[in-house]
């Protein structure tokens, strides 16, 4: 497996987490220092970015260990979403998770808008990662015009289903040049496992952690179900090259220099 | 090898010849092989597996191609020709070669005789001529045939991505261009002068075409230059280098082979008919999507079972002669020998005869 770097930054964890939906500040700061991620993402619609010190979700997270990703949640048109983008960016945030629903019973990314925006975030120099369904032409166009990495969905967001787009994202992460962070609906560390086993970079979650009875020990659970499955990549699975398995849809890029 | 692979020769052989018939089994066994897997189907352990693998590729193929077989017919339009290979008719220093260079009105007369056939798929070929493959001259040709064929493809002299810009707008959308041999050293022996003679420019054609926006792309190496299972290796990782490089083209596998001719060029490394087929068989089940086409340098026999199995694509009635469907009525000219000299109606009844449908029309250059 290839080491983790998405726009100049390496991660040594591949487990990003979301920060909505945690009862207190308290809590999100044992969840963050229980799952050890180094990106988290928040709603700019949620915090106040003016005074980080006084924000109870900003205060939680020690930003020289962890790269805050503003999300443009709430946005339902491109131009909304560059609007946060360029918020975010005065305030001296300069990594963008667009998310741009306009459909409110389901959240579900539209990628009309959103390439648009894409577009439109990567020539204001921002480090861009697009929320996009588990739709692999998409995945291709948005890395075209400018996207660090790509989020496709495994399920609905906050359906905790697990990989329910299974296929496409085999053919996602086959295709893409950029890192693939599988996000929304991962609803188990062994969700995130499979995600990771099947060739994806990293996995985000948030209301598995969130929403769970513990969150902070099901933030390790999840943190050491990544890390299962990255060794276990690395490792080179007996089984695929003896059965009928799958194969690591990652090995035929991987063949090739850059 | 090709450059990009990160694999060199020796780790590829090494591969290959460590394989044993688990490996052969797992790799038919899996339902997203890949390169490994190829490496696994082409070594000397796959032998014992023709008829698994047979019955794997035509299960592949029926999948993505169904019970049909798109035919095409290429267009010489020149020969002559500045380079140097070795093994070629059409070198510079090569006396025996009459030479032509059809003029607008030849490459018309023998358009309509192709399309008179039926056809409807033209490739476009011609020796490497500084005149004859100026870009204006090719998109000349272009505009000429477009309105007469739905889909136009090209094999002249690599270009670059300008000139490809300008010949798609032309009207062509395939490209075929044959490395040779993935091997540099043997590559610098086989082409020892003339523009060919420079490996990286060659192997980055399709590249150029593809950001030009060509939507089929061409790549093969000649069976016979050199050992044929490191070649096949390369060609596989050429082939997914384009995949990542110009996703939105598709890749087109050929396998042109050697076949000696009385005092021609004597293949060092001929590839036998077993070895050409488990080739071919390979490529299809790790690259099921991909196209691949069936040379008429093979007989008859070979064509029509490996259309069952691996192959997409054949030519039909080829003259690999300039000016060999009309302009010319007997003139020994051709580039190499021809083993399928049935005339098209044959090759169509053949088709029909395995249970598949002749596609002639596969795209239609007005979109």
């Amino acid at each position: 497996m290839k080491p983790l770097a998405i726009g100049n930054r390496r991660f040594t964890n591949r487990f990003f987490l979301g920060t909505g939906k945690f009862a207190s500040s308290e809590q999100l700061r044992a969840t963050l220092a229980a799952s050890q991620t180094e990106l988290v993402t928040t709603a700019l619609s949620r915090v106040h970015e003016a005074d980080a010190a006084a924000d109870d979700i900003l205060s939680a997270i020690d930003r020289s260990k962890v790269e805050v990703m503003l999300n443009t949640s709430g946005a339902r048109t491109a131009a909304e979403a560059v609007r946060i983008a360029k918020i975010g960016k005065a305030a001296g945030f300069s990594w963008i998770k667009l998310e741009i629903h306009p459909d409110a019973r389901y959240l579900l990314p539209d990628p009309v808008e959103t390439l648009a925006a894409v577009e439109e975030c990567a020539k204001m120099g921002l480090v861009v990662l697009p929320y996009i369904n588990a739709d692999p032409v998409l995945a291709k166009r948005c890395e075209e015009a400018g996207a660090a990495a790509v989020m496709p969905l495994a399920a609905p967001i906050g359906s905790n289903r697990g990989l329910r787009t299974r296929d496409m994202l085999e053919i996602i992460v086959e295709q893409a040049r950029v890192p693939v962070v599988v996000d929304a609906g991962i609803g188990l560390p062994s969700h995130a496992a499979e995600a990771i086993e099947l060739g994806a970079d990293a996995v985000l979650a948030n209301t598995a952690v969130a929403a769970a009875g513990d969150p902070p020990a099901m933030a390790e659970a999840f943190r050491l179900a990544v890390r299962a499955a990255e060794i276990a990549v690395q490792a080179g699975p007996a089984a695929e090259r003896r059965t009928a398995a799958a194969s690591s849809p990652m090995d035929d890029f991987s063949i090739l220099s850059e | 090898m090709f450059p990009y692979l990160k694999l060199s020769k020796e780790e590829v052989e090494a591969r290959i010849a460590a394989t044993t018939p688990d490996d052969v089994a797992a790799a038919l066994a899996k339902d997203r092989p890949g390169f490994f897997d190829l490496l696994a189907l082409i070594s000397p352990a796959a032998a014992g597996f023709l008829p698994r693998m047979r019955e794997r590729a035509a299960e592949a193929r029926r999948r993505y191609y169904g019970r049909t077989v798109s035919v095409y017919a290429p267009l010489y339009i020149g020969n002559t020709c500045v380079n140097s290979c070795r093994y070629c008719d059409f070198r510079i220093q090569h006396q025996g070669t009459a030479r032509k260079d059809l003029s607008p009105d030849e490459i018309r007369a023998e358009a309509e005789a192709v399309r008179a056939t039926g056809v409807d798929s033209l490739l476009v070929v011609a020796g490497e001529n500084p005149r004859v493959n100026s870009p204006e001259h090719l998109a000349e040709v272009g505009r000429l045939l477009k309105p007469m064929f739905s889909y136009l493809a090209l094999e002249v002299a690599p270009q670059s991505e300008e000139t490809y810009r300008l010949l798609f707008e032309a009207g062509f959308e395939g490209l075929t261009c044959f490395q040779e041999t993935y091997d540099q050293e043997r590559y610098k022996y086989f082409h020892p002068a003339g523009p060919k003679s420079d490996y990286d420019w060659r192997l980055r054609t399709q590249w150029r075409a593809g950001r030009a926006g060509f939507r089929t792309l061409g790549v093969a190496f000649l069976l016979g230059l050199c050992p044929w299972r490191p070649e096949a290796a390369s060609l596989a990782a050429h082939a997914i280098w384009l995949q990542r490089e110009c996703w939105r083209s598709k890749v087109q596998f050929a396998f042109p082979r050697f076949c000696p001719t009385e005092g021609g060029f004597q293949p060092e490394h001929p590839v036998s008919d077993e070895d050409l087929e488990l080739m071919m068989l390979a490529f299809r089940i790790v690259f099921p999507t991909c196209c691949m086409t069936v040379s008429t340098r093979e007989a008859p026999a070979f064509r029509d079972r490996i259309v069952q199995t691996a192959a997409d694509n054949m030519s039909a009635g080829s003259r690999v002669t300039p000016g060999g469907y009309a302009v010319l009525a007997d003139h020994d000219v051709a580039q190499f020998t021809l083993t399928d000299k049935r005339p098209p109606a044959e090759v169509y009844a053949a088709i029909r005869a395995g249970g598949q449908e002749v596609v002639f029309k596969n795209w239609d250059n007005r979109i």
